[in-house]
């Protein structure tokens, strides 16, 4: 297997574009059209993630939020090898990560991490905080002082003190627990960490907490974060951009404030709406899909959103659905979207 | 260290994890009932007997007492006489004091159960683990997978009995060839349940944590997996150990155990046996009850673990509960 190391070729969609990415303009992670799906039987095939582009910057935040099922965390897995990719690519600092064999993808290992949904099972029972860290930071191979310097430097980061980094996971609460994650990670110093669902299982404090910990972490360390989330609170908080997924693909991706403020995909739209607000009197989702989530076991070709869109029409049926730039269409700019009817959209006949 | 103690860590630690740890502790080490102490009690004589058990009777004869007889000691001129002073379980018929036979047995009956449960463990448990860990993932090595666990099949589905009597028989009659003989018996065992508990730890999210930082399948396996994976097989141990002492005592009574005069309670049983219809029930009922109390104890001793297990994760899973829930 070879392993590609130069540039990424410009990119062919609105999603890829460097000028798109911000906070900086350079390029840590792109993914190209990158497929995963599970066989289900001979003739049946689950698709989890069903062609994706996607970039991250350097420091950046990107948001992934879509309903449960979408392929957002399988998205995340992939992207780090956790799963193996069906087709795509996927690049990380000049080089095809995607295509490269284990032996070389382990010298890149540390550089990517994860931090998972549910943090009590998440930390080997087995091992207190510090032993973790100490089996984490083995691998990088570093002297014995290095090494403890820098659990002594991630443990002062998350705000973990002696006692609890001597103490079982068991004896944590769940923030505690999450902050030690955190640390696990950050000890390899990573360039990106995919947070999937990271706060979703703490209480309102604790999400809070650990946001404030990951900006500054992000501050300080310039670590790049994908945030996996159904909460679309906590994703505004902290991302710099944000991709919607829907059925394994992403269906608009744009810096966090147009996807909330002006959102033009149906679905992005119908997400929004579905937010609940703390008031009585606010009502119901007043743009809401019809219909139930169709199964991505073998999907047809066409809109994946077709039977539930209340825009469509029935050339939609047989559309290929494809990131187009919304600023093509007079829109806001850095903003992409998968639908045929964008420009009725942004003209206000759709 | 230049780690941050803020009061709220502190607080919210002092508040909840120092408590749930001790509770644990607490519920692991508490302090024994009556049975738990009768049960671990009786695994302490055992254990006892094992060391000492061949020496007490000479050292009784040492010290003057009638009633102290070797364990392979005959009595010329005494065979099959009643329990008395002078022999407390009476003797066999020929003229071997019972009493002293079954203090020095439990040591060859133990020796067998702890070398044939331990060498099942040490081969059983890495390969369940192993089929385990590489099961349902690339081609070759679900092949492998299968293959051990179908061989495994193919062990248990043996008459087990019949398995070691021919064991015995082909290799001839000794304590090494039991050894065998039940090491192969009960390595199915501890592989299947060391295969089921991988298939459940491999998929835990510290599992992923673990690969994610880059260990290799080795470290990732002995170090994360595997001390996860094999509470099941240590709450088993003294049950298996109960059912070999049986299974040795039950080829010993069909001669295909430990060879003769050696002190083995199948093998005592056996002797006694043809002398129960003739009213002698001494030689026989008296291993027997032993041979029932030490497979009671060790069965006791291995619900009493397993109680204490699902205790510990049960308050785990309800701390972990707890802490996921935390919004209430």
């Amino acid at each position: 297997m070879t392993t590609d190391t130069q540039s990424p070729d410009a990119p062919a969609t609105p999603s890829t574009d460097a000028e798109s990415v911000s906070p900086g303009d350079d390029i840590l992670i792109d993914v190209r059209n990158l497929a995963k799906h599970f066989k289900i039987s001979r003739h049946e095939n689950l698709v989890a993630v069903g062609g994706v582009d996607l970039t991250i910057g350097r420091g950046e935040t990107v948001g992934l939020v879509g309903e449960s099922g979408s392929g957002k965390t399988t998205l995340g897995r992939v992207m780090l090898r956790l799963t193996e990719p069906t087709a795509g690519e996927i690049w990380y600092g000049g080089q095809r990560i995607s295509h490269m064999s284990t032996g070389e993808f382990r010298k890149i290992r540390p550089k990517l991490q994860m931090v998972f949904q549910d943090p009590s099972n998440s930390l080997n029972p087995r091992m207190t905080i510090r032993t973790a860290l100490r089996d984490a930071v083995r691998i990088l191979k570093l002297p014995r002082d290095e090494r403890e310097r820098r659990i002594a430097e991630v443990l002062d980061a998350v705000q973990v003190s002696d006692v609890l980094a001597d103490s079982h996971p068991e004896a944590l609460t769940g923030s505690q627990q999450q902050r030690c994650a955190v640390a696990r990670s950050l000890i390899m110093q990573p360039d990106l960490i995919v947070l999937d669902e990271a706060v979703s299982n703490l209480d309102v404090g604790g999400r809070l907490e650990i946001i404030e910990l990951l900006q500054d972490v992000q501050e300080r360390f310039g670590v790049s974060y994908l945030f996996i989330s159904h909460d679309l609170t906590a994703v505004r908080s902290i991302s710099h951009r944000v991709a919607v997924m829907y059925l394994g693909l992403v269906v608009e991706f744009a810096p966090t404030d147009t996807v909330f403020e002006n959102p033009v995909h149906p679905y992005t739209r119908s997400l929004l709406s579905a937010v609940l607000y703390p008031d009585p009197d606010a009502g119901l989702p007043e743009y809401a899909l019809s219909g139930e989530i169709p199964s991505p076991i073998n999907l047809p070709p066409g809109c994946n959103l077709y039977s539930r869109c209340p825009v469509r029409e029935p050339e939609c049926e047989r559309w290929e659905a494809e990131l187009l730039p919304v600023e093509r269409s007079g829109g806001i700019g850095n903003h992409g979207a998968a639908c045929r009817r964008l420009d009725d959209i942004l003209a206000g006949r759709a | 260290m230049t780690t941050t103690d803020t009061p709220e860590t502190v607080d919210s630690f002092a508040a909840s994890g120092d408590g749930r740890i001790h509770g644990l502790r607490r519920m692991l080490f508490r302090k024994p009932g009556l049975t738990t102490a009768a049960v671990y009690g009786g695994v302490g004589i055992i254990l006892l007997l094992t060391v000492i058990g061949p020496s007490i009777g000479p050292w009784l004869a040492d010290a003057g007492c009638a009633c102290g007889w070797g364990s392979e000691q005959i009595d010329s001129g005494h065979a099959l006489e009643g329990p008395s002073g002078t022999h407390f379980f009476g003797t066999d018929r020929s003229g071997q004091d019972v009493f002293s036979r079954v203090l020095a047995a439990p040591r060859i009956n133990l020796v067998i159960a702890l070398a044939a449960t331990a060498l099942s463990v040490v081969i059983g448990v890495p390969l369940g683990l192993l089929a385990g860990y590489i099961g349902g993932r690339a081609l070759a090595a679900t092949a492998t997978s299968e293959l051990i666990m179908r061989f495994m099949d193919v062990l248990q589905s043996f008459p087990l009995f019949v398995f070691a009597v021919v064991l015995v028989a082909v290799r001839g009659q000794s304590t090494e060839i039991v050894i065998i003989a039940l090491t192969i018996v009960n390595l199915p065992v501890f592989a299947r349940l060391a295969r089921a508990e991988m298939l459940t730890v491999r998929e835990q999210p510290y599992a992923d944590a673990a690969r994610i930082l880059g260990h290799g399948n080795f470290r990732l396996i002995f170090r994360h997996l595997a001390p996860n994976s094999v509470a099941s097989s240590v709450a088993t141990v003294p049950m298996v150990i109960g059912f070999v002492i049986l299974f040795t005592a039950s080829l010993s009574f069909v001669g295909a155990g430990v060879k003769p005069p050696t002190a083995e309670l199948g093998g005592m049983i056996r002797v006694g046996a043809n002398n129960m219809v003739t009213g002698e029930w001494w030689p026989s009922i008296f291993p027997g009850v032993a041979l029932g109390l030490m497979v009671l104890i060790f069965a006791f001793a291995a619900q009493d673990i397993a109680a204490r297990m699902r205790a510990v994760k049960r308050a785990e899973g309800l701390m972990s509960a707890e802490t996921s829930v935390e919004a209430g």
